[in-house]
């Protein structure tokens, strides 16, 4: 029963630690583990791109209204009319699929023709292709993500949203993870595709350039990426080149040939040019194509192009501005103008030209600039959406004055704003220094962006604005406090709570969330906790998301002081708050705590539909629980242990635990279902693996701040009195107090699953009547709170004493009590880990509950018939479990086989040699040597030997 | 704060240089431009680096002007 307190204990412990320390990394673990997932998977992608209802742009209809998907990103710009396949640079793309080449790259400068040149190298090759043009907004990866993930589906339609899912509040998947998963997706078919990913120098986030590397290094053969950039970006380039797995074009690829130059003027200029002239022009643009483009745009209709390009050849000025200049002279006013006022825009339609330009004509002028070749670049087959090449319009933005700029951004905010595109309308607010409208703008998708989990994005709106601002909406205050929180930055986001709770007296739905994230931090470390969070929950009104996690806050606080049954119907209710956000996922946050609730008061049937339920809806294709539901694993392993169902424990526990750690949940975090991997394992026979469950790397304890050393010890007392160590648990117990901060809730609750343990060594070591009076004082604390569990296993444990002092009617009793307790929830296990010397009992109480006495019989007899633990090789560990070294310092326990390589080494033993001594592999052997060594805090040999004899291990 | 002086291939105008967020422009013999750029921080100078690159400008050289020679070289007028 011990376990299943120090669950909640070590937890609490761990959530201490965090909070005094504010530990970036540790305190975001802690969050996840309070409310446990994501509380969004809400971003859905339709498969195919469709135009808005009302006409007006490519737009996704978007159920996240934040960041609506913008398909003009999803598709390759047509190529221009005349143009001609670039020959030298489809002969090198072509090089890449006909030798399997994941990763060809082109880089240059802008205006070198690479995303014609591809598109038009795709238009030839008619392989299928995804595209993605990146933009600065990008650089959040989840946006990333969903950007890739739509763009996939032009290759694999039924690439799903498992990859998306992984993103929301509290989820902090690993790139492993990210990776895996998107890798799945390629590889549903092995239909060779390509994958553009346009402008990608945009890109600075760590995050977007990791998952690429990890798709250039894993991607399956058949997926060829291509990756456009105005330098050179960060992946593997120099190991790929090095391998000949590498496709390269740089700018000396990409500029034209005079002959290609003679080809593209002759299309654009009647009759071409005369030789010298061509040579003049391609010396002098050192065959840039953009600038040869202007150039063919201004010597059109030019009565002495000879002459012109003699002006321009002897010219010293920046060749593109040079021509541009020439360009806009021979435009007439209207269009000149039109072209200036419209540059600011990264794209626009005509109507945001009109907008711009108070234009009504300004789709005929946006016809006659793509006439004339102004470096217009329609970005979808109806011709809605335009840009200016990017050259162009960074020309045209300098040759507009500031004010005008300013006025230009101002105006084209507002029709973002009113077009539903937020994320622009920001940009454009903010480059016109109009701030109030760009808070108005982010006061009004900043909860969205919340939920989509696009924090990054949420983040840089936030801080873009000026501080007083922001600190004057409390709407803006508190999602910026979460943000930071799910972002880890949990000291900036409790002092921004608690400065906006201090300086204002206003209590509306703001507050109350503002209340709820301390108390959540607190929840075990404190009475404060629960009256702050239900305060929270008076003020945040009808907002089930917020209500769902005020309600853990004040589940949590319950549960860590050990009142099972309050405990079991706030988190209910969390639940129900959860489900009520009409988003599938939103539940998994209170699922574990829930879950960990109910089969503490008894309820072990409920835990375990309500995991199979969530595990069901939270399947892939392939109907595997996604890595997002771990969880609901963790849980359904504790409560299968509890049916002595060993297999499917296991397997759920170990699967589990995996799920966390691809999550980006370290290990201590889930020190409240450690002990029953721990347990498991060793039910399975596996002592090794159930101490290697407890271990605390040295690496975890500088990082967490916490040693879990209740649980630990505990738990390893368990293990030794597993191996029939009698008295190296008995070290333990003499020794044992219980750890937690003072005034801690959880000190008791603590101490009491410390006593049965002491109670289980104390019996063990033949002292029955200390365990008994340890066990009738537990009593009395266990039934005052409803711990249905702890109570099973204490009626065991005392029925084992009456029996070992031949108090027969007593055991009977007691034996009869428990099962009394544990039938209706079939806790079988507890009997089978507490209750050996007295199943020879169980036949004499059978008529408490006839079908579950069977059971337990049954179980009985299979685990004599497969019990590894008679011949189990003992442990003798000397001095206590858990040691000191000569600073204090907490170290770990070596296992046995730790022990028998540490001998080894001790007699100057290679690693070969331990290899032989030991009968394992050579690698084994390393690996045992590796954790004696970070088990003593030994960097070589010499020192963990010297640490050794130190502490008396050797 | 720090003023670099940047070297770009071909003449550029002085609204190009504005717009650059350039304290000075000179417009030098052999073709290049030579930009007096007051960066706060590093972060500055490579923001000002990479407006270069997308404007498809050549980066010749760019180096840090010495605290003693700045001022004698934000006296100086602009040249066309």
């Amino acid at each position: 029963m011990s376990t299943r307190r120090t669950n909640v204990t070590e937890m609490a412990a761990h959530d201490i630690h965090s909070y005094r320390q504010g530990r970036a990394k540790t305190t975001r673990e802690l969050h996840l583990r309070a409310h446990l997932l994501s509380a969004t998977l809400r971003v859905e992608m339709p498969s195919t791109p469709t135009p808005r209802p009302d006409g007006r742009g490519p737009i996704e209809s978007p159920r996240d209204s934040a960041a609506p998907l913008v398909t003009t990103k999803l598709a390759a710009p047509l190529a221009p009319s005349g143009h001609h396949e670039r020959l030298r640079v489809s002969l090198s793309l072509d090089r890449a699929l006909d030798d399997r080449i994941r990763l060809a790259l082109v880089v240059g400068p802008p205006g070198y023709g690479k995303t014609v040149a591809v598109a038009g190298w795709l238009e030839s090759r008619q392989i299928p292709r995804a595209w993605l043009s990146l933009d600065t907004a990008d650089n959040d990866l989840a946006r990333f993500v969903r950007y890739f993930v739509a763009a996939l589906r032009s290759v694999r339609p039924d690439a799903g949203d498992a990859t998306v899912a992984l993103f929301g509040p509290g989820a902090n998947p690993s790139l492993d993870l990210v990776g895996a998963t998107l890798l799945e997706e390629l590889a549903a078919s092995d239909d060779a595709f390509v994958f553009v990913l346009d402008d990608y120098h945009v890109i600075g986030a760590d995050g977007v350039h990791r998952l690429v590397r990890f798709l250039v290094d894993h991607a399956p053969p058949f997926a060829h990426l291509v990756v456009l950039a105005r330098e050179d970006p960060p992946l593997p380039i120099a190991r790929l080149r090095a391998h000949g797995r590498l496709v390269e074009l740089r700018a000396d690829d990409l500029r034209f040939t005079s002959a290609e130059a003679a080809a593209f003027l002759a299309d654009s200029i009647k009759g071409g040019l005369e030789g010298g002239d061509l040579d003049r022009l391609v010396e002098r643009t050192e065959g840039w194509i953009a600038g040869l483009q202007l150039a063919a745009i201004s010597l059109q209709g030019r009565p002495d192009p000879s002459g012109a390009v003699a002006a321009f050849h002897g010219s010293q000025r920046f060749v593109f501005d040079y021509l541009a200049d020439e360009v806009l002279a021979g435009l007439d006013k209207d269009l000149r103008t039109f072209l200036l006022q419209t540059s600011i825009a990264q794209r626009f339609t005509a109507e945001l030209c009109s907008e711009l330009t108070d234009r009504e004509d300004a789709e005929a002028i946006l016809e006659r600039a793509e006439r004339a070749n102004l470096f217009l670049v329609p970005l979808d087959r109806e011709r809605r959406w335009y840009r200016y090449h990017h050259l162009f319009a960074d020309y045209l933005r300098s040759q507009l004055g500031d004010e005008e700029r300013r006025d230009m951004h101002e105006r084209a905010a507002g029709y973002f704003a009113r077009a539903g595109l937020v994320t622009e309308a920001i940009e454009h607010a903010l480059a016109a220094g109009s701030t109030e409208r760009a808070f108005r703008l982010v006061e009004r998708v900043a909860r969205p962006a919340f939920e989509a989990g696009e924090l990054a994005t949420l983040l840089g709106w936030l801080e873009a604005l000026p501080a007083e601002r922001v600190a004057a909406s409390p709407e803006l205050v508190s999602l910026h406090a979460w943000t930071l929180f799910e972002t880890g930055q949990v000291a900036a986001a409790l002092t921004l709570a608690g400065r906006h709770l201090a300086s204002s007296d206003a209590r509306e739905p703001a507050e109350g969330r503002l209340l709820i994230l301390p108390a959540l931090m607190a929840t075990v470390t404190g009475p404060d906790a629960e009256s702050t969070a239900v305060e929270g929950l008076g003020l945040v009104g009808d907002d089930p998301l917020f209500h769902s996690f005020g309600l853990l806050a004040v589940g949590l606080a319950t549960l860590a002081r050990g009142e099972y049954m309050p405990a079991v119907e706030t988190l209910r209710a969390a639940f129900e708050a959860a489900l009520r956000t009409g988003n599938p996922t939103a539940v998994l946050p209170a699922v574990s705590p829930l879950g960990q609730a109910l089969a503490l008061a008894g309820l072990r049937g409920e835990a375990e539909t309500i995991c199979r339920t969530v595990l069901a809806e939270q399947a892939d294709g392939q109907g595997r629980p996604r890595p997002i539901a771990w969880p609901a694993r963790v849980v359904l392993g504790i409560v299968r242990y509890e049916a002595n169902d060993l297999i499917e424990a296991r397997r759920e526990l170990e699967a589990g635990f995996e799920a966390a750690r691809q999550m980006g949940i370290g290990r201590p975090v889930l020190g409240w279902a450690i002990s029953y991997l721990a347990l498991v394992r060793l039910a399975c026979g596996d002592p090794d693996g159930a101490f290697e469950a407890l271990r605390t790397s040295q690496r975890d304890l500088r990082t967490t701040g916490m040693a879990l050393p209740g649980l630990a010890g505990e738990i390893e007392a368990r293990i030794l009195l597993w191996l029939g160590d009698v008295a190296g648990a008995g070290r333990w117990a003499d020794r044992a107090i219980p750890e937690a901060p003072p005034g801690s809730p959880l000190l008791e609750v603590l101490r009491r699953s410390m006593d049965t343990t002491i109670a289980r060594v104390r019996l063990a070591q033949g002292r029955p009547d200390e365990a008994r009076e340890l066990l009738a004082r537990t009593r009395v604390a266990q039934e005052a709170s409803g711990a249905l569990v702890d109570l099973i296993s204490i009626g065991v444990l005392e029925a084992a004493c009456a029996e070992a002092k031949g108090h027969r009617a007593e055991a009977l009793r007691a034996l009869g009590q428990a099962i009394g307790l544990a039938a209706p929830g079939d806790y079988v296990r507890r009997f089978i880990d507490d209750g050996r010397s007295i199943a020879h009992l169980l036949p004499l109480v059978r008529a408490v509950a006839p079908g579950f006495v069977d059971t337990l019989i049954a179980a009985f007899a299979a685990f004599a018939a497969e019990s590894t633990e008679a011949g189990a090789p003992r442990l003798h560990v000397p001095g206590a479990s858990v040691w000191q070294d000569a600073d204090g310092r907490l170290l770990e326990t070596l296992t046995a086989r730790e022990l028998d390589v540490l001998r080894l080494m001790a007699q100057g033993a290679s690693n070969a040699e331990i290899a032989a001594g030991l009968t394992v592999a050579l690698g084994t052997a390393k690996w045992h040597v590796g954790h004696v060594l970070a088990k003593l805090g030994a960097t070589s040999r010499t020192q963990a030997l010297l640490r050794a004899q130190q502490v008396g291990l050797v | 704060m720090d003023r670099y002086k940047i070297r770009v291939a071909g003449h550029l105008d002085q609204r190009r240089a504005s717009f650059l967020g350039c304290e000075e422009l000179r417009l030098l013999p052999d073709g290049d431009s030579l930009l007096t750029f007051a960066a706060v921080d590093q972060a500055a100078l490579y923001g000002l680096l990479t407006r270069l690159r997308d404007a498809g400008l050549g980066l010749i050289a760019a180096e840090r002007i010495p605290a003693a020679e700045s001022e004698d070289v934000g006296a100086r007028t602009t040249e066309r």
